[in-house]
């Protein structure tokens, strides 16, 4: 009897031993585990204007004052400043006096700024008949750093305007790129 | 004659005298030995043991995730440049896990050059995450998102990187042993509110812009062990 009660407690001893274990191996494999990596990521840019005649090169807008040349008219450059590529532009034109009509022509194809025609047809993208101004967006495909040559014509010889350039948003287009 | 007899008497007594002090010694000497067997049984009793002849092998499990590029993917460190409202740029990445099941997963961001790309939820990044199970078909470079050959799912909707400052819960992330999460991680940037720049500048003074900013984005799942167990062997 003595025998078996001290047998009995000594593998009661053994079973609380081994529960001690048992315990400390849980707490110590409740474990949380995370995988991490980093990447950069950086917003591009959106900035278009006109490189001609810059009194203040952070406006970039086109001033012109003077006489118009009535066979070839003024050619300004609309330029992409930003980082992204350009799908649209809109344009304003702002002249100082109501004389004659006043017409921003864009070409599709090449212009001969000699003669001041188009190689395929010159589109007026704004017309100022009797406003001081007036503004239109139009298709132009610009990629970064790259321009694009305006016609300003008039029918009366001497003018002041101001051509600028806005674009927002809607003038970029999307990409979905895989990497 | 009577001298001999009392003398014997004598001698007879002494002898019985003697004789009653040796059993007295021999039963004290008895009592003496006999606790010395009893201390002695006990001794034996306490160096009585019953092992098992084939050691008990026990091994603690282990949670681990592992990350790493899927297939021809360069993976989450490709830096994005150039992202513009609408853009969408998509990295493939595999998560691993090991032996061990685990459970809760989630997923934090955090971004070490915080600017408007992390902190706002309308104009900022979003995050999408879905899973596929087998690798994601793509090609690199293309604008064309990936396709998935196995069973997709979705992971993350599309959500704010502002909101995932705290860790969020993914949904159908694979947990089990040794499960392999094909992950297509897409970062897009919303159209939101449309900015106008006119002439190289904001078109309202002082309004802030989401163009030209920049990001440093880590990405962290984590999990914890599985649920506990009781098992009888």
């Amino acid at each position: 009897m003595k025998l078996r009660k001290v047998l009995n407690s000594g593998a009661a001893c053994i079973a609380l031993l081994c529960g001690g274990t048992l315990i400390t191996s849980s707490a110590v494999s409740a474990l949380t585990s995370s995988a991490a990596v980093t990447q950069a990521a950086s917003s591009g840019t959106i900035s278009a204007g006109f490189t001609e005649q810059p009194t203040d090169p952070d406006a970039k807008k086109a001033f012109l004052s003077g006489t118009v040349d009535p066979t070839k008219g003024n050619f300004v450059s609309l330029h992409n400043f930003g980082t992204d590529p350009l799908k649209s532009v809109t344009v304003t034109v702002l002249r100082s006096a109501i004389n004659g009509v006043m017409y921003l022509y864009a070409c599709s194809g090449t212009w001969n700024e000699t003669a001041g025609t188009c190689s395929v047809s010159k589109t007026a993208i704004v017309t100022l008949t009797s406003a001081l101004t007036g503004s239109s967006s139009f298709t132009v495909s610009l990629a970064p750093n790259a321009s694009s040559r305006l016609q300003l014509w008039s029918t009366v010889g001497n003018i002041t305007a101001i051509v600028s350039a806005s674009v927002s948003n809607s003038d970029i287009s999307p990409t979905v790129l895989n990497y | 004659m009577m001298k001999l007899k009392v003398a014997a008497g004598l001698s007879a007594k002494k002898h019985r005298r003697k004789f009653k002090a040796i059993r007295y010694l021999a039963g004290s000497l008895s009592l003496f030995l006999g606790l010395t067997l009893v201390t002695s049984g006990a001794m034996a009793k306490l160096n009585a043991n019953a092992f098992n002849l084939t050691a008990t092998q026990i091994k603690t499990g282990s949670v681990r995730l592992t990350q790493s590029a899927s297939g021809l993917s360069a993976g989450w460190t490709t830096p994005i440049s150039g992202i513009v409202p609408g853009d969408s740029q998509i990295r493939y990445l595999s998560f691993t896990q090991s032996t061990q099941a685990a459970t809760s997963p989630t997923i934090t961001i955090t971004d070490s050059a915080a600017s408007l790309l992390s902190t706002s939820s309308t104009r900022g990044l979003q995050l999408t995450i879905d899973r596929c199970t087998v690798a994601w078909t793509f090609t690199v470079g293309s604008a064309i998102a990936g396709t998935c050959s196995g069973t997709s799912y979705s992971v993350l909707a599309s959500t704010a990187i502002s909101t995932l400052s705290t860790a969020k819960t993914l949904t159908n992330f694979n947990t089990t042993a040794s499960g392999v999460n094909y992950l297509k991680v897409t970062i897009s940037l919303p159209i939101g509110t449309t900015e106008t720049i006119i002439d190289g500048a904001m078109s309202t003074a002082g309004a802030t812009t989401i163009f030209g900013l920049s990001a440093n984005l880590t990405l962290i799942i984590s999990e914890t062990q599985r649920a506990a167990v009781l098992r009888n062997a």
